[in-house]
């Protein structure tokens, strides 16, 4: 990508759900300590949200946190995609239900991005992409896997780990924000079975199932994502020590850890903030973006994200007046 | 040449809370305090130790500090 794109992060707006559930509370059941959740998980309670709530709904919540910071006009948005791969049904798209929600304009494209713990920085390129191309100048980026719909409170591999959470990142040109500079993608070849979801069950009475392969995730996280950052700042003659911080999922601490390591980057550069609310998937990232708008920080940040796939993404952004 | 006392000195370094001078190089880790997460990192060490390759679909059956020792000279 060249410097010509012009399109803005222009604001991020959030929502989390307010119930928390303890993860130390589910120690005994597991057989584990607060050492773990300290030391390696990183998260000590996973926001949840209300049984009644659905995907579209939190969305909705996100966007009104988003209006809260700045005016948008229902009917100047173009663009309302929806990352999740937890829609309300499957079909329609669940784009088309918060846009239905939220009363958007009959000229505004609706799709979904089927991605995981990847899919902000997926969905910033498209939409940064399909803008520049077609002439855009108002999209919302929505992102919201509520897992606990297909998480099993009694799987030790993943019932510690989720959170629900939703956000929205509004795009557009001229405005002060941060801009894709350039991003880099990759999927693991014959990767598929390390996170799926087992539908089979969720059809009968059993409990919905997601299983993960954590060892196999961890693997791939602490070989890729370092190697893609490093290509792509290479690809820019930028250093590591150049960069104001490496917004990575933060999957858990022990992921988070040890990309820091193979990056030989100080901790401060790398936000790690879901001790309270869980790994919200695809939301974990422009949750962590939002402080550094609202802290109006200009440095060049890294954004990376990595998941189920096995895929990832990585993006360059910076920061223009 | 890799020996046993080498992979210790990465479980020690990696600061979990089993003592090495009490591990027993025959028996499994997973059985003697470590979880999952602690192999994964151990072997993300011992690639960056002895720069070569460790992927689960190999080590997922290496479960004693001898097996390891073992596969690294094998390899």
């Amino acid at each position: 990508m060249s410097s010509h794109y012009d399109i803005r992060i222009s604001k991020i707006g959030t929502y989390i759900p307010e119930r928390r559930v303890s993860n130390v509370d589910f120690l005994p059941t597991f057989g584990l300590n607060e050492d773990f959740l300290r030391t390696k998980l990183g998260i000590m309670t996973r926001a949840v949200k209300d049984p009644e709530e659905d995907t579209s709904d939190l969305c909705v919540k996100a966007f009104a946190d988003l209006c809260a910071q700045t005016n948008i006009a229902p009917s100047d948005v173009q663009i309302c995609c929806v990352v999740t791969q937890n829609p309300d049904v499957s079909i329609p798209h669940t784009a088309a239900i918060v846009h239905q929600k939220l009363g958007l304009g009959k000229a505004c494209m609706t799709f979904d991005i089927s991605q995981g713990c990847a899919g902000y920085v997926h969905g910033l390129a498209l939409l940064t992409s399909l803008m520049t191309c077609l002439g855009l100048s108002h999209a919302l980026l929505f992102t919201c896997d509520p897992y606990s719909k297909i998480v099993n409170p009694q799987d030790k591999n993943t019932a510690l780990i989720f959170g629900d959470a939703a956000s929205v990142t509004y795009l557009t040109p001229g405005t002060p924000g941060f801009v894709l500079v350039d991003a880099s993608f990759g999927t693991e070849p014959g990767s598929t079975s390390c996170l799926y979801l087992n539908d089979a069950q969720l059809k009968g009475d059993a409990a919905p199932c997601l299983q993960m392969d954590g060892t196999t995730v961890l693997f791939h996280a602490t070989r890729v994502v370092p190697a893609s950052i490093r290509a792509l700042l290479g690809k820019h003659g930028k250093s590591v020590d150049e960069i104001d911080s490496f917004v990575l999922h933060p999957g858990s601490k022990r992921v988070v850890d040890l990309i820091k390591k193979d990056l030989k980057v100080p901790g401060e550069k790398v936000p790690f903030e879901i001790e309270q609310y869980g790994n919200t998937v695809s939301s974990s990232i422009p949750l962590m973006m939002k402080n550094y708008i609202e802290g109006r920080k200009r440095g060049p940040l890294v954004l990376s994200g990595f998941g189920v796939g096995f895929s990832w993404g990585t993006c360059l952004l910076e920061f223009r007046d | 040449m890799v020996r046993n006392e080498d992979i210790l000195s990465i479980l020690e370094a990696m600061g979990t809370n089993v003592e090495p001078g009490r591990l027993k190089v025959d028996a499994p880790l997973v059985s003697q305090g470590f979880d999952s997460l602690d192999m994964a990192t151990l072997m993300f060490e011992i690639e960056t130790k002895f720069n070569v390759s460790m992927p689960p679909e190999k080590t997922a059956k290496l479960r004693t500090v001898e097996q390891i020792t073992d596969y690294l000279n094998q390899s």
